[in-house]
């Protein structure tokens, strides 16, 4: 089933990139391109390495703000989903669902 | 003393894939990316390499900074920006976007009047108009560049020599930092013009060009105007450097954005190529009637003289280039880069070459770009010894020739037609005195005020 759905998600993100690329992307606006100024980071380059099929932690830099399109932070909300499935996660990620579990909060403090 | 620059080496791949590339989609081999802080550490790379591609934004859509197994020295990283309140001149480093530069100067006050996307080394590269034509290019505003040649020699220039960096495309070597001069911020308005007949466009537009307090004429065709949002017809956006336009604060700025960014209005319905010829104001009407002819939608700055047409066809694109270059458009946004180095015709190609043997007589700079040194039928320059006077003095005698022969040929197809002449000679810089004759003012206020702000105005005064 996380197979399929892993498949049916790449093919998903793959289309979209293309399309992405096609359209042109705002590189000006992501917030985090401007304080970490190289290309991997930029909104561009983001869909050029996923273009490439390469789904690394860095996908996990981006803030999601849709400063570069809200179509093509959708895409990166998949293209992480697929880091999920694939069980490429930070410390930090899954230390937060460790304590949602335990305490209903990502915190982990008990009220 | 040895540099320590941030490199990114082979091992990331995938990371280097997003250098192999730019806005132009075509593709190429960075070698290593290196990211510089300062001038010395560019003339570190330039000076230790023998292939080098400066890249500001990667915003070209002509591949003007995709590497063939070069050296890419990445300059986003020079990224200062210091103004000076008393002359009013801001200094730059190359790696700043304009719309970092332009939001830091508007919360002092001031602007910096070229509107587009990519770094100032890029803009300054590509020689960059502003998207509001009336201010020109980006050399009309630069009082002194610092530069790094193919030699790994740090140069400074002023305005008499820009022009052996600007509008080169990186060919000569890397723009480090310059010294730009900006402008008040002034509150700004827009109104717009809409008709289903495009002479009435053209009279218009004329009449608006002599006006000084229009900034930019913006035209739109039907299609493209139906994509933006307006009804279908054609289209002037035009921009006021006062209140005088209908539309004012938040509807401005939401407006002036929708312009600024319009291509990705047509990319998304497929129009994924454009060019960018420049002509004549005269001539801008017969390409227009040909664009609409072949059903091509198109965009254009009637102040610049720059018409976008977009593509979805390769086969209509090639055609129409091809009536670009009968109607003599020369390339007026967009630059030359790699995509369009057919279009540099003999003389060009023989003064660029000999300003690039000057700087760069290892031709280690953006190599593939703007001219073929080796593929160029324009005379074996690198057989001559490499001679700065000589090279200046070949390059003052060609151009004094060419003008000669311009004249000449001028005079010969206009005798007896010098309201053609006069005529042209509006079209490449508008005069803009207050006592502008033939202005139709009526037709005017039919813009400044339209219908609605007269039925304001009425009920204002009931």
């Amino acid at each position: 089933m996380t197979r399929t759905e892993e498949f049916n998600l790449m093919e998903e993100v793959k289309e979209e990139v293309k399309n992405a690329l096609r359209r042109g992307i705002d590189n000006e606006g992501s917030a985090i391109f401007r304080i970490l100024r190289m290309d991997q980071y930029s909104p561009r380059g983001r869909a050029i390495i996923l273009d490439g099929g390469h789904y690394g932690k860095e996908l996990y830099d981006c803030n999601l703000s849709g400063c570069c399109g809200e179509d093509f932070a959708r895409t990166l909300q998949k293209a992480r989903q697929i880091l999920v499935l694939k069980g490429i996660e930070l410390d930090s990620n899954k230390e937060m669902i460790k304590n949602l579990k335990k305490t209903g909060n990502i915190y982990g403090i008990r009220e | 003393m040895v540099m320590k620059l941030r490199r990114l080496k082979m091992m990331d791949n995938s990371k280097m894939k997003c250098y192999n590339t730019d806005r132009s989609g075509m593709f190429g081999q960075a070698s290593e990316i290196v990211f510089p802080k300062n001038v010395e550490e560019v003339k570190n790379a330039v000076f230790n390499s023998q292939n080098v591609v400066p890249r500001g934004l990667g915003s070209s859509l002509v591949g003007g900074c995709v590497p063939s197994n070069s050296l890419v020295i990445d300059m986003k990283g020079m990224n200062e920006i210091n103004f000076d309140f008393k002359s009013r001149i801001v200094h730059v480093g190359a790696g700043v976007t304009i719309t970092e530069l332009n939001e830091r100067l508007r919360s002092i006050g001031y602007e910096f009047p070229i509107f587009g996307e990519g770094t100032i080394g890029g803009m300054i590269a590509t020689n960059y108009p502003s998207l509001m034509g009336i201010y020109g290019n980006i050399e009309d505003w630069i009082e002194e560049l610092e530069f790094v040649n193919g030699r790994g020699e740090i140069l400074k220039f002023t305005k008499s020599d820009i022009g052996e960096v600007c509008g080169l495309e990186g060919s000569t070597g890397i723009i480090t930092s310059a010294r730009l001069n900006v402008i008040s911020l002034v509150q700004k308005s827009a109104s717009i013009f809409q008709s289903l007949d495009l002479e009435e466009i053209f009279v218009m537009a004329k009449r608006l060009r002599l006006e000084k307090s229009v900034i930019m004429l913006r035209l739109y065709s039907p299609y493209f105007s139906k994509l933006l949002g307006f009804p279908e017809k054609y289209h002037i956006i035009i921009f006021f450097d006062n209140n005088h336009g209908k539309i004012r604060g938040n509807d401005y700025l939401k407006l002036f954005e929708k312009i600024r960014k319009d291509y990705y209005f047509m990319h998304q319905e497929g129009y994924k190529d454009s060019e960018d010829p420049k002509f004549l104001l005269e001539k801008i009407r017969e390409f227009i009637l040909l664009l609409d002819k072949f059903n091509i939608p198109y965009c254009g700055d009637l102040n610049l003289g720059i018409i976008f047409p977009y593509f979805n066809n390769s086969l209509k694109m090639n055609e129409i280039i091809k009536i670009i270059e009968r109607m003599n458009g020369v390339p007026g946004k967009y630059g030359i880069g790699i995509k369009r180095k057919d279009r540099v015709d003999g003389l060009q190609k023989k003064i660029i070459r000999r300003i690039k043997l000057r700087h760069d007589p290892f031709l280690k700079m953006n190599r593939g770009k703007l001219i073929d040194i080796e593929d160029s039928n324009t005379g074996d320059v690198s057989s001559e010894p490499i001679n700065a006077r000589n090279i200046k003095e070949n390059i003052k005698e060609n151009i004094k020739e060419n003008i000669k022969e311009n004249i000449k040929e001028n005079i010969k197809e206009n005798i007896g037609k010098v309201t053609i002449n006069d005529n042209l000679d509006r079209a490449d810089k508008p005069s803009r005195s207050d006592n502008s004759p033939n202005i139709d003012r009526s037709l005017m206020d039919k813009i400044i005020f339209n219908k609605d702000s007269k039925e304001e105005d009425e009920n204002d005064s009931n």
